[in-house]
């Protein structure tokens, strides 16, 4: 079996972007943290790859950086790794429902993913805990961390565009193309091969 | 042929539906079995602590150096205004610290009168560094750089210079987990120093931004405890270690029953700043 370097990159790459916004997440931006008031990273990143990667990418990154959270946050593991997984999957939808590339669109995403996690964290820690105080939790986590993501999405999404495109050399738009290959396309192809032979 | 090939790579892949079925159902055996037992797990995080911890660590480090050379780049200015200042400031002092040795021996006096000379200055301590912090914006939990090596077990109390931060919750080999104080759904059992009467330490969503925990539960019939009076943890706590200073009364509350009160507590602690922690290495049962 051939290895395919495009594959062979976008795992590295995939691999190191957990690794790298897990450490800044949680060593760096807690320096930096505005108001108390931390992005999250991760979910910029699972909702990134979601648009630009489909949802099977995006829900394996979603696993493990819902995983790494369970494991230095949390008592119980899994319970992160599967709302990700969920933001991740919701996130892939965009991937093959847009046709064309647009920066709204993961923003969208993001904000919708971010208020997915925090709705899910309310219910988890909060709620059971029999904090009912819903307002309270939307004025003094939801709200400013909803902001602060978005602010964070639009430097680091069009960084990891640069990437896809640069690094993995995949040019997405390309790669929605391949996709829906038609029979038509595949004529072409053929009879181009044919011509050079 | 092109077409056939390909059609051959997209079906071995799963589609995407089976696979949010497949994480779906691992992340429920995880959460059951993580809850259900504990050992297997920790191979993992085992694993996970040891590969991120070293990289946490340096970059707290090289985060502290560069906040330390702009700050001195900052300073040097400032340094020469405040030098005139702090000038003033020794004379002032110097008047202040007499007055303070007069203070000093009046609590040793009354330490002696509380039967407190056993506070935690003499627990066993190690410290340790903060290299991470919790998920997002709940700080109720933090990792610092000490672990199974370094004789950390569960259920060590925490300290800050002269303060209850919390209590360590996991373990790793060079990392553990500490849960702090203020965190919502927290509670400790404490005592009201002046008048050894109990009450229950708790964290509180909207107060932790305020920097506030909570306190209820207080049985204080003659109404002789005061803003400013200072809350240790207690006896009877089982699993924090007697006379660690907890914070100072901020307000105080009657509950509408008449019998309790309850309010606020200013911890000694700057939670927003820590970043040196003291683990006591002795634990609430050895001590019985």
């Amino acid at each position: 079996m051939e290895i395919d370097l495009v594959e062979v990159k976008k795992h590295l790459t995939g691999i190191v972007a957990v690794f790298l916004f897990y450490l800044l997440q949680s060593s760096v931006f807690r320096g930096l943290a505005l108001h108390g008031t931390v992005p999250n990273l991760l979910l910029i990143l699972v909702c990134s790859y979601g648009y630009l990667r489909g949802e099977r990418s995006a829900m394996w990154t979603g696993f493990f950086c819902g995983l790494l959270l369970d494991i230095f946050t949390m008592d119980v593991l899994g319970m992160y790794a599967l709302i990700f997984v969920y933001v991740g999957f919701l996130a892939g939808q965009t991937h093959s429902r847009f046709e064309t590339l647009e920066f709204r669109i993961p923003l969208a995403a993001v904000l919708i993913g971010e208020s997915l996690v925090c709705l899910a964290e309310y219910l988890f820690f909060y709620l059971l805990y029999g904090e009912l105080d819903f307002p309270a939790y939307l004025k003094s986590h939801m709200l400013p961390e909803l902001v602060a993501t978005l602010l964070l999405a639009i430097p680091v999404y069009p960084f990891l565009l640069w990437l896809e495109e640069r690094f993995v050399k995949v040019d997405p738009d390309e790669r929605k193309k391949q996709e829906a290959w038609n029979v038509a396309d595949l004529a072409e192809a053929d009879r181009n091969s044919g011509n050079d032979l | 042929m092109s077409p056939i090939v390909r059609k051959k790579e997209e079906k071995k892949k799963i589609p995407p539906k089976y696979l949010l079925l497949i994480f779906t159902l691992l992340c429920a055996l995880l959460m059951f079995l993580s809850y259900t037992q504990d050992l297997p797990f920790e191979i993992a995080s085992d694993a996970a602590g040891t590969v991120i911890t070293p990289f946490q660590q340096g970059i707290t480090r090289i985060g502290g150096a560069i906040v330390a050379f702009i700050e001195e780049q900052h300073s040097i200015e400032e340094l020469k205004a405040e030098n005139a200042r702090l000038q003033e400031e020794i004379d002032e002092l110097s008047r202040e610290n007499a007055q303070l040795m007069q203070d000093h021996y009046e609590l040793t006096n009354l330490r002696e009168l509380y039967e407190l000379d056993s506070s935690y200055a003499d627990y066993e301590k190690t410290g340790a560094k903060i290299i991470a912090a919790g998920e997002g914006n709940r700080f109720n939990s933090f990792i610092i750089d000490k672990g199974k090596d370094d004789g950390i077990e569960k259920d060590m109390n925490v300290i800050a210079g002269s303060g209850l931060v919390g209590i360590v919750a996991e373990v790793g080999k060079n990392w553990s987990r500490v849960n702090a104080i203020i965190s919502d759904g927290f509670h400790v059992s404490a005592a009201v120093l002046h008048t050894q009467d109990h009450l229950i330490v708790s964290g509180d969503m909207e107060l932790m931004r305020q920097g506030m925990i909570r306190f209820s539960q207080l049985s204080d019939k003659d109404r002789k405890v005061r803003i400013g009076d200072k809350v240790v943890t207690s006896d009877i706590s089982d699993r924090y270690l007697p006379g660690i200073l907890i914070g100072y009364i901020a307000g105080i509350d009657t509950d509408p029953n008449q019998l309790m009160r309850s309010g606020k507590i200013t911890p000694v602690v700057d939670f927003e700043h820590l970043t040196d922690v003291l683990v006591i290495t002795q634990k609430k049962e050895v001590l019985e």
